[in-house]
């Protein structure tokens, strides 16, 4: 299933990266979402433009910390992030939580991020995030789910080279969730930025990414780097993903006590 | 000054705007029954000889002149202290550093009497209009950066940090997601400050002008006019009631549109 992979130059690079947070320096956020202790220990990651990367681990392994120090919202206590590129990729995220400003309506959270030149695309992303009514409506009109879906049809609009996900399907309901995943693998495989998604779902992973990262939560380092077929991303049917769960759960058991059923 | 703010039960507008209606009659009969029981005109006029004392000097007086005198002077020490006091608010808010640094200067500035002010203002400046309106300005900017920093301190940071990813320009970060934030912190601090504003800017032109409604007041007290005093008093409280009620509260209702949706 592995398959090795010349690759250009990476858009980002991590390396020897390191981010501990104890019970001193957590935040009450920190200490809310993951305990009082996350600890990166020795993170080296090259993303390559135009992969789908998931990346997985059991609750408190540091995926969101990792993410964060990717998009530049945290510093790392050791260890470096390069671009080998010629810039800065540009980057675009969705939050845990969707992160829309209330004051503006559904609209104007997705050209706040882009400009006015971007109005019909922003139409049409709503459209196909099944919001295309909701264009006039304010956040707190709409219920968490939907508030997810502008969360991520903000995220496409600005055409990142580098799109960071952090569950960003989570709470939806099965079949929406389904149809929202169809979106994001036709979306990558039009477009091609690079993806890295934290998920706690092994399905919505082995779904929709090229490579499958796994981050275990003792260690804080990857245990897991397996790369799949980017033709296949987005497109695998039940029986394949559910080849690829069992594949993941066999080198990475940790994972079961965290996965719901697939 | 604010009647009926945010918190109360939803009740229909028309509904509330009998009930203010009543309220101010009902404020005018007390005033009537007080002069009634006190029994002596010249101690206490009752609302309407002080109305007709009104309107006569808005006729033939020079009440006009002096109102206007004293709104330019709240204006002018009402905006310096506005935008100098959101911006230091602002800095005291956001960065931590200087909010240890001179917290306690904040501190003593709220405490320190307006009188004070104004007194060394005039005998550091001369009785002068500029030092008129900075006595006032320094008055009332403490009471704007306290209220500034607490709004400026309860900024959403998720939501800057969604503006840092994307990249959002700074500009546009500013105007759409930090001064809407600011918005409630802002406008209390404008509303409150218009009251605060323009009873010290009477005390000031008691002090050392030779023309406004505290000038003017001096003039009366001196002549024990009470009905001139209170006549001053009633059109300049109608005025400033206006400027509440016509500028700032729906100007706060359009800023506060997005939470009723």
């Amino acid at each position: 299933m592995a398959q090795s992979v010349t690759a250009p130059v990476p858009l980002l690079r991590l390396r020897n990266v390191a981010r501990r947070f104890d019970a001193a320096s957590a935040t009450a956020a920190d200490r809310r979402k993951g305990g009082e202790k996350q600890v990166l220990t020795g993170i080296d990651l090259d993303l390559q433009p135009g992969e789908f990367v998931s990346l997985i681990g059991p609750s408190g392994a540091g995926k969101t910390t990792l993410l964060r120090l990717i998009a530049g919202l945290d510093s790392a206590d050791r260890g470096e992030r390069l671009y080998p590129g010629d810039a800065a990729p540009s980057m675009a995220m969705v939050f845990q939580e969707p992160r829309l400003v209330p004051w503006l309506t559904v609209l104007e959270n997705l050209l706040l991020v882009g400009d006015a030149t971007l109005e019909d695309r922003a139409r049409r992303l709503l459209a196909e995030v099944e919001l295309g009514g909701n264009a006039q409506s304010y956040p707190g009109q709409l219920s968490g789910g939907m508030q997810r879906r502008v969360a991520l049809a903000r995220a496409l609009l600005v055409e990142p080279q580098i799109l960071l996900l952090d569950e960003p399907l989570g709470s939806l309901d099965p079949a929406l969730e389904s149809r929202m995943m169809q979106l994001l693998g036709d979306y990558w495989q039009r477009h091609r930025p690079t993806v890295l998604m934290v998920t706690h779902d092994l399905h919505q992973a082995a779904q929709l990414s090229s490579r499958i990262l796994g981050l275990d939560p003792g260690l804080g380092r990857f245990v897991l780097n397996e790369t799949l077929d980017p033709a296949q991303a987005g497109q695998r049917d039940d029986a394949a993903c559910k080849a690829i769960v069992d594949h993941l759960l066999g080198l990475f058991p940790v994972l079961a006590v965290d996965t719901p059923s697939t | 000054m604010t009647v009926g703010s945010g918190i109360a039960q939803p009740v229909p507008h028309r509904q509330r705007l009998l009930i203010r209606c009543l309220s101010l009659i009902a404020f005018f009969v007390f005033w009537q029954i007080l002069a009634v029981a006190v029994a002596d005109p010249a101690m206490l006029p009752g609302p309407l000889p002080t109305l007709q004392v009104a309107w006569s000097e808005i006729l033939h007086g020079e009440l006009l002149y002096h109102v206007g005198i004293t709104l330019l002077r709240v204006a002018a020490a009402f905006c310096g202290a506005m935008i100098v006091g959101v911006a230091i608010g602002i800095t005291f808010g956001r960065l931590a550093l200087v909010d240890d640094l001179f917290d306690s200067w904040l501190v003593i500035a709220l405490n320190v009497p307006a009188l004070v002010t104004i007194v060394l203002c005039y005998v550091w400046f001369g009785l002068s209009e500029v030092a008129a309106i900075l006595a006032v300005a320094l008055n009332k900017a403490p009471t704007v950066v306290a209220i500034t920093r607490e709004g400026a301190r309860s900024l959403d940071r998720s939501l800057l940090e969604m503006a840092t990813v994307f990249r959002v320009p700074r500009l546009r970060v500013i105007r759409r997601i930090v001064l809407p934030q600011l918005a409630p912190s802002i406008m209390a601090a404008a509303r409150t400050g218009l009251a605060l504003t323009w009873k010290i800017v009477l005390v000031v032109e008691l002090l050392g002008r030779p023309d406004g409604v505290g000038f003017q007041i001096r003039r009366y007290f001196n002549y024990f006019d009470i009905a001139g005093i209170l006549a001053y008093t009633l059109v300049f409280v109608a005025v400033i009631l206006a400027i509440e009620s016509l500028i700032l509260r729906p100007l706060d209702r359009e800023l506060s549109r997005w939470r009723k949706a």
